[in-house]
């Protein structure tokens, strides 16, 4: 068992062989099938054992249906009906305690009645079931606990409703949606929209991995029960962003989160782990090895997924954070007098992208659309990790590996091992005053020496020695689990991840991958020398075979002497697995020193900055909220304008007509006063121009007067 | 002795402050509304809120019962603030501080003025105190007010009857809590600068500590009517862009602009500046001042006991603070390594030796 897994919640598929409910007889009416599929799945004995010897009414039930519509009666959310059909068995057998949660998600940045209760309303909750028992709508952004997930979970630290987090039992009521960029939307994209921060597309699905998220909710909150809605589900190519309804009359219900995507991928015909976040969640909660199926597993006839092509363009703009957020209000498919967008713009650019898009016919143009966004975001990316680096975001995610596992030795054998290096790196040629480096294998084994006249003492107490590796150069994020403490609290055992940007920098040019790696560290503590032993168990994206080391500060007459040693292989992008340096002569070696270098000087440099108490962090922070992006771009097509528009009076021969100044029209563009005469901005620029070409005149003449 | 200094939050007023304390004077601090006051820490100082270009009743309270006045306030500034402002504030502002400091019946005034009033050479001549403080024409709009200042001073003192002395530091760089300033603007400039450029000609560079003592020195034992110099080394560009490359240990300067090579810059950097809204790092204004030689001799004020530190202490207390200030980007501060030197004034300094 994984250490970021916690403790399992109480799923079914723990106590008995779960069981999937796959109702579709077209003779039941909607309601009849849910009753059926609680029964098949086994609803009333999991309650029962949740219950113990409470009574029914005492048990605290939150449903979570999806909410992500953007028209009345919209395939993509959950049918109302049914929720209020379930709170009614629910009542029926005692358990009166059931409430609806939910909260916004990304689309209330850019579109009204986005608020949780607007949208329920409009989507069509009454309040009121059939029956006309009263119910609630809570929102889940609400009463917030920030200590449920444990260190090592990528969502450490973050928030959660105390609601959902102490419910008895938490149902979600999923849809069965395609999707553009995941094949398909069913339970566990669901369960990530119960996390409070309104943008979760940023916060949970583009800056985090879903799938990390997911299993960290699966972890510490589970979905004891999952329905899937596909009485009339959202198929075709334009997934969520224009869906399609289709008639299939089915309902998924069982208690295994796992199992209820697995099932309801196999009935769109698609292969389950397509889903990214599937794929990652069963990489540790594998589907069921045992299981019972009541009903059809075929797939649905007449539905249709997302193109491959599609499915790829679509991930690739999303990794673009920036751009994917600015044209989402531009494609989604919506109904404008529900839904009115925010900014006038988007809803122009709406009314004439998202009809045009949702026609298949043009679906390659949004494929080769998404590929430009997709491949502008790529660039600028790359231009952040070289030349901008604190616009890049910060990295977070789990542990990814389970020190419980390891024997109790594995500290000593650690250390042990690692002083294996020494003899060999302090014995390499050395090639700079600092560093001596060689290679075993195609490994390298560094040895990189400084001083700095920085009092010992002064220094371990401004640099916390345990988190060496957190200040080593690019860094960009991680997570750190201490395992065990000394008697004075210091840690000396602990477990870590990190990402750094690819080392060197400009390998990201070459799609080089960050150096994402998972260690074991030991840290030892002596009057005159701290030490901190790390090496590499895993590499979650195959991005280094070695990451070992040994970071040394001792004590010196004249201040605090450094020694890292290490040896290191990290996987080269194949451009350079293909055309490797190594075959020309020189080259390598002056790469290679220039690397190690490089990246210790700057580690040394951040070393001096945290004694000067400096922050050295690269990058944004990974919660940061961030402006809307049209917000962000107004201002910049504003100033275009305004620096155009002379231009285009001047061609135009006439005089500018705007609106009255400063008002913004219907198209968020303020319009600045009236110019007196249509040649003011353009004397300006004249005479800009013209104190330009007159410097510039000076300086040439100064520089040939020097060189007479 | 109850004094008053003006622009008691800038780079020279602060400094001026610390050595008055130090020296057992009585101080008072004038500042404006919007100043941020921590540049004054702790200091047993009192602060009166005016504003030096509103005359009025509030700079003459501010002025009453001082033996002496000390006028630092004044922008020093090549790129944000308009040829008015500038002027607004150098002459405008000195006009109403004499007048008050005349109403007041306060007996000297120390105006700081500028070294730049008595302009510069092409060849490495020092320049003294004798030469009349005229502005040529195309000089950067700060240089043109502070000379409009300094003569205006001067004539007010005489109309006054006003016993005014003035003080003109070089390029004075140190640790404050102000606007960076164009000065310790020219040492980020290089550090940020990753093409490692210098360019010809060369300045006075002091430190603020020592411009401080000398504004003392003058108050104490100048006479009235005359203007100081307060400088230190003549150097050139390049020793100054070697010497910072030394102490923060980045590259040394590998190619020394040209005048069109360095107004195209600064061209492309006002540019940069007005797409992002920051600062510009230089501006065709100072580009044009490169080749010039702003060196001058302080031997005036050596008479009146000046005795400034060499150019490199000024340089090593100014990294030192600047390396683990907010004016240095995490980005640059990850390429400096600092001298052995730069840790050593930090220990003293810790330590108080």
């Amino acid at each position: 068992m994984e250490l970021s897994r916690g403790v399992i919640g109480l799923a079914g598929g723990d106590l008995e062989i779960p069981t999937v409910a796959i109702v579709d007889d077209r003779s039941l009416s909607a309601a009849e099938k849910l009753a059926r599929a609680l029964d098949g799945a086994g609803l009333w004995s999991l309650l029962r054992r949740v219950r113990r010897d409470r009574k029914p009414a005492d048990l605290r039930i939150v449903i979570k249906p999806e909410l992500g519509g953007f028209a009345i009666g919209s395939p993509t959310a959950t049918d109302p009906r049914l929720v209020e059909d379930l709170l009614d068995l629910l009542h029926d057998q005692g358990f009166s305690d059931a409430a609806v949660v939910g909260t916004c998600d990304s689309s209330a940045a850019w579109a009204e009645n986005r608020d949780l209760h607007a949208l329920a309303e409009l989507l069509g909750y009454r309040y009121e079931t059939g029956k006309g028992r009263a119910y609630d709508i809570l929102d889940l952004a609400d009463d917030l606990a920030f200590d449920a997930f444990p260190s090592g979970c990528v969502l450490h630290g973050c928030a959660i409703s105390r609601l959902w987090l102490n419910a008895d039992c938490r149902i979600v009521f999923s849809k069965s949606r395609s999707d553009e960029a995941a094949g398909y939307a069913l339970c566990l994209d669901t369960l990530i929209d119960v996390l409070p921060l309104t943008d979760k597309d940023s916060h949970y699905r583009r800056r985090r991995d879903p799938g990390d998220v997911a299993l960290a909710l699966h972890d510490v909150t589970p979905a004891q029960f999952c329905l899937i809605d596909g009485i009339v589900a959202a198929h075709g190519a334009g997934g969520r962003r224009a869906p399609a309804a289709i008639d299939t009359g089915t309902l998924i219900a069982t208690s295994d989160i796992i199992l209820a995507d697995y099932v309801g991928a196999l009935k769109m015909g698609l292969d389950p782990t397509v889903s990214p976040t599937f794929a990652r969640v069963t990489r540790y909660y594998p589907v069921a090895q045992r299981y019972i199926i009541k009903g059809s597993l075929a797939p649905w006839p007449k539905w249709q997924n997302v193109a491959p092509t599609a499915l790829e363009a679509t991930k690739l703009r999303q990794r673009a954070e920036w751009l994917d957020q600015l044209v989402e209000p531009w494609l989604q498919c919506l109904d404008p007098e529900l839904f009115p967008l925010r900014h006038p713009l988007n809803a122009r650019l709406n009314s004439a992208l998202a009809p045009f898009f949702a026609d298949t016919s043009n679906a390659w143009l949004l494929d080769i659309l998404n590929g430009l966004l997709g491949s502008i975001g790529q660039a600028i990316e790359v231009y952040r990790t070289i030349l901008d680096k604190d616009a890049l975001r910060q990295s977070v995610m789990p542990l990814g590996l389970d020190p419980a596992t390891l024997p109790h030795s594995a500290p000593a054998t650690l250390v042990e091992g690692l002083l294996q290096l020494e003899p060999a790196a302090a014995a390499a040629p050395r090639v700079s005053p600092e560093l001596c480096w060689r290679n075993i294998g195609e490994s390298v084994v560094f040895r990189y020496v400084r001083s700095l006249p920085i009092d010992f003492d002064l220094f371990t107490r401004r640099v916390d020695i345990a988190r060496t590796i957190q200040f080593m150069n690019d860094y960009l994020g991680g997570v750190l689990v201490v395992l065990a403490h000394d008697g004075a609290g210091r840690p000396v055992y602990q477990a870590e991840r990190n990402v750094y940007l690819p080392q060197p920098n400009y390998l990201v040019l070459y799609q080089g991958k960050p150096i994402d790696v998972s260690k074991l560290e030991v840290v030892q503590y002596e009057v005159d020398r701290h030490r901190l032993f790390w090496k590499t168990i895993k590499s979650e994206n195959c991005s280094a075979t070695y990451d070992d080391g040994i970071a040394t500060f001792e004590r010196t007459p004249d201040g605090t002497r450094i020694v890292f040693t290490g040896q290191q292989q990290f996987t080269l992008p194949p451009f350079w697995q293909v055309f490797d340096p190594k075959f020309i002569p020189g080259l390598k070696p002056k790469l290679v020193t220039h690397a190690y270098q490089t990246f210790f000087d700057r580690t040394i440099a951040n070393l001096e900055a945290l004694v000067e108490g400096r922050e050295i962090r690269i990058g944004k922070p990974v919660d940061e909220p961030s402006t809307p992006p049209i917000e962000l771009l107004m201002p910049w097509i504003q100033r275009l304008l305004e620096m155009g528009a002379p231009v285009l009076t001047q061609l135009a021969g006439q005089q500018r007509t705007g609106g009255p100044s400063g008002e913004t029209d219907t198209d968020g563009f303020t319009h600045i006063g009236p110019t007196k005469n249509s040649s003011t901005d353009a004397e300006l620029w004249g005479a800009e121009l013209s104190r330009f070409v007159e410097g510039l005149n000076q300086a040439i003449t100064r520089d040939l007067m020097r060189q007479q | 002795m109850q004094v008053l200094v003006t622009g008691a939050t800038g780079l020279i007023g602060m400094h001026i402050v610390r050595a008055l304390v130090e020296a057992g004077y009585d101080v008072r601090c004038l500042v404006r509304a919007s100043s941020r006051r921590d540049a004054l820490g702790k200091l047993p100082v009192a602060c009166v809120v005016a504003d030096v270009t509103q005359p009025g009743a509030d700079l003459e309270a501010a002025c009453r019962g001082c033996g002496v006045v000390f006028h630092t306030a004044a922008h020093f500034a090549y790129t944000g603030f308009s040829t008015t402002e500038l002027h607004q504030t150098a002459v405008a502002g000195t006009d109403a501080v004499l007048n008050a400091c005349a109403r007041q019946n306060v007996r000297k005034v120390v105006v700081t003025s500028s070294s730049v009033v008595f302009g510069y050479t092409r060849d490495g001549t020092l320049v003294h105190e004798a030469r009349a403080p005229v502005a040529a024409s195309g000089e950067p709009a700060y240089v043109t007010a502070k000379v409009a200042q300094h003569r205006h001073a001067l004539r007010l003192a005489g109309q006054l009857k006003l016993d005014v002395r003035l003080a003109c530091p070089t390029m004075t760089i140190g640790p404050t809590t102000a606007r960076l300033g164009p000065s310790n603007g020219a040492i980020v400039s290089y550090l940020s600068d990753p093409f490692g450029n210098s360019y010809p000609g060369g300045c006075n560079i002091v430190a603020a500590r020592d411009v401080a003592v000398g504004h003392l020195a003058i108050a104490e034992r100048g006479s009235a009517g005359e203007s100081y110099l307060l400088g230190s080394g003549n150097v050139t560009w390049q020793q100054i862009h070697r010497m910072i490359a030394e102490l923060a240990g980045v590259a040394s300067p590998r190619l020394q602009l040209t005048h069109t090579a360095a107004y195209l810059a600064a061209t492309g950097e006002e540019i940069r500046a007005a797409v992002t809204g920051r600062t510009p790092l230089s501006t065709r204004e100072q580009a044009g001042m490169v080749g010039r030689f702003y060196w001058y001799s302080h031997d005036k004020a050596t008479e009146l006991g000046y005795s400034p530190a060499p150019v490199r202490n000024a340089m090593v207390e100014t990294l030192s603070w600047l390396a683990a200030s907010p004016h240095i980007s995490r980005e640059i501060r990850t390429r400096m390594h600092l001298s052995p030197e730069i840790y050593r004034f930090r220990t003293a300094t810790e330590t108080g030796a």
